[in-house]
């Protein structure tokens, strides 16, 4: 019951109420705006761990870059190395090449460039049989001996005489020069019309101290005697 | 009266504090929460950023890059270096056949000279003087020779003997005797025999005395 003499001066609550949330609510709104504007992303721990990460791999690539001016030094003195020792392979293989010269050597370390056989008294000791070869050496070194092996076949192809030998023991052939190796094949071995065939030679170079048996390619054929 | 005025008056304190309190509550938490709802990785800050990093990173591959060229450079360099080399050394080893070369240790002969051609009937007389380096008396003595063209071919190959003997520290002349014409070829002696008995057979070196016709 009001009392007398004083006035109501007491407000709803329901108004309080109201009026204080709509206060809360427009002061929240206010200070999430002014807080968000206030707030700067560079401050931010991702931006700044952002930062360094970029700050470290501009460090790395610096580094890279100095070592790589290093390697390119190096790479160009390796390169005048390089030059020089081509220019040294170039002397030693001309220097060899006087001797051996490119396309001297074949498989053949013997290449028969002819091959005759006369029935003739060439050595004043009666008629012989007398074959002669000449021979290049396409082996690439120094030959000190050949001895070529051959046989007497009539036309028909029996043997007449086996194992007939046509040498030179102590020779200095030098690689792509030829030799002559004959030889008066001293019993009667043969005749006229008879065919001499080359069947494998020995040859023997500088640096080896036994000889090698070699057999003849198809290309050297039999030749007759006349 | 009075206390029922300052009944109302605290009252009324009290809903006021509430009241600022929860307004204040809001506005702190409004600031957190604003602050916080900004999104750092959109932000065009972060975007930059993360921009310069990736073209960073895209520099730092390539200087590894180079890195990584340079050292190949170098290895494949260094290896065809070596193989140079060695290829060197192999045509140095090839053309050490032929240089000069000695002939066999303490020859029994050794050849002083060679005199000019005797040519009669066909026959052609070629003189070598040989010295014997042994004080015992040599009953048979031989020196086997290759005749050469102005090319280094073989044009012939012949030997020269004797039976006459030759005494002990003396110097002997013999013939080699055939019929093929030596003029203008070189006479190079190549080996020297005394006969079958044990280390009586020698190669000349390639400083052996010569004789061009």
């Amino acid at each position: 019951m009001p009392i007398e003499g004083v006035k109501n001066t007491q407000v709803n609550p329901v108004i309080v109420v109201v009026a204080t949330a709509v206060v809360a609510m427009m002061m929240f709104a206010g200070a999430y705006a002014a807080g968000r504007s206030a707030t700067k992303p560079t401050d931010s721990p991702e931006y700044r761990a952002l930062v360094s990460d970029i700050a470290d791999v501009k460090k790395r690539t610096a580094a890279n870059k100095a070592r790589a001016k290093e390697l390119t030094d190096e790479v160009e003195q390796l390169e005048e190395k390089q030059q020089a020792a081509d220019k040294r392979l170039e002397e030693a293989k001309q220097a060899y090449q006087r001797y051996v010269p490119a396309g001297s050597v074949k498989d053949q370390p013997l290449t028969v460039e002819s091959l005759d056989v006369a029935f003739d008294n060439s050595d004043g000791t009666g008629m012989h049989v007398h074959p002669r070869f000449v021979v290049r050496n396409t082996s690439g070194h120094i030959i000190t001996k050949i001895e070529i092996v051959g046989e007497i076949v009539r036309p028909d192809g029996s043997v007449v005489s086996d194992d007939q030998f046509v040498s030179a023991d102590d020779i200095r052939l030098m690689p792509g020069r030829t030799a002559v190796i004959e030889k008066v094949l001293f019993s009667k071995v043969g005749g006229r019309g008879d065919l001499f065939k080359p069947k494998h030679y020995y040859y023997q170079i500088a640096s080896d101290s036994q000889s090698k048996d070699v057999q003849f390619g198809g290309d050297v054929t039999a030749k007759v005697i006349s | 009266m009075n206390d029922l005025m300052n009944d109302r008056r605290a009252k009324t304190a009290i809903v006021a504090a509430i009241c600022l309190i929860a307004v204040i509550a809001a506005g702190i938490m409004g600031w957190n929460m604003g602050g916080r709802s900004i999104d750092v990785r959109a932000s065009a800050e972060y975007q930059v950023r993360t921009k310069e990093l990736r073209r960073a990173e895209t520099a730092l591959t390539e200087s590894q890059q180079d890195i990584d060229n340079r050292n190949t450079q170098l290895n494949e360099t260094d290896d065809a270096i070596g193989k140079t080399e060695r290829e060197m050394e192999r045509y140095q080893d090839f053309a050490k056949e032929f240089g000069p070369s000695a002939g066999d240790a303490n020859p029994q002969i050794t050849v002083k000279s060679i005199g000019a051609v005797d040519a009669a009937y066909g026959y052609y007389k070629i003189p070598i003087t040989v010295h014997n380096n042994t004080s015992a008396t040599l009953t048979y003595y031989e020196v086997r020779y290759q005749l050469t063209d102005d090319a280094g071919n073989i044009t012939n190959t012949h030997f020269a003997n004797s039976v006459n003997g030759c005494a002990g520290n003396a110097d002997c002349t013999f013939m080699g005797y055939g019929r093929f014409n030596p003029a203008g070829m070189t006479l190079t002696p190549i080996s020297w025999t005394t006969g079958s008995a044990e280390n009586s057979y020698g190669h000349y070196g390639t400083d052996v005395v010569t004789r061009k016709f």
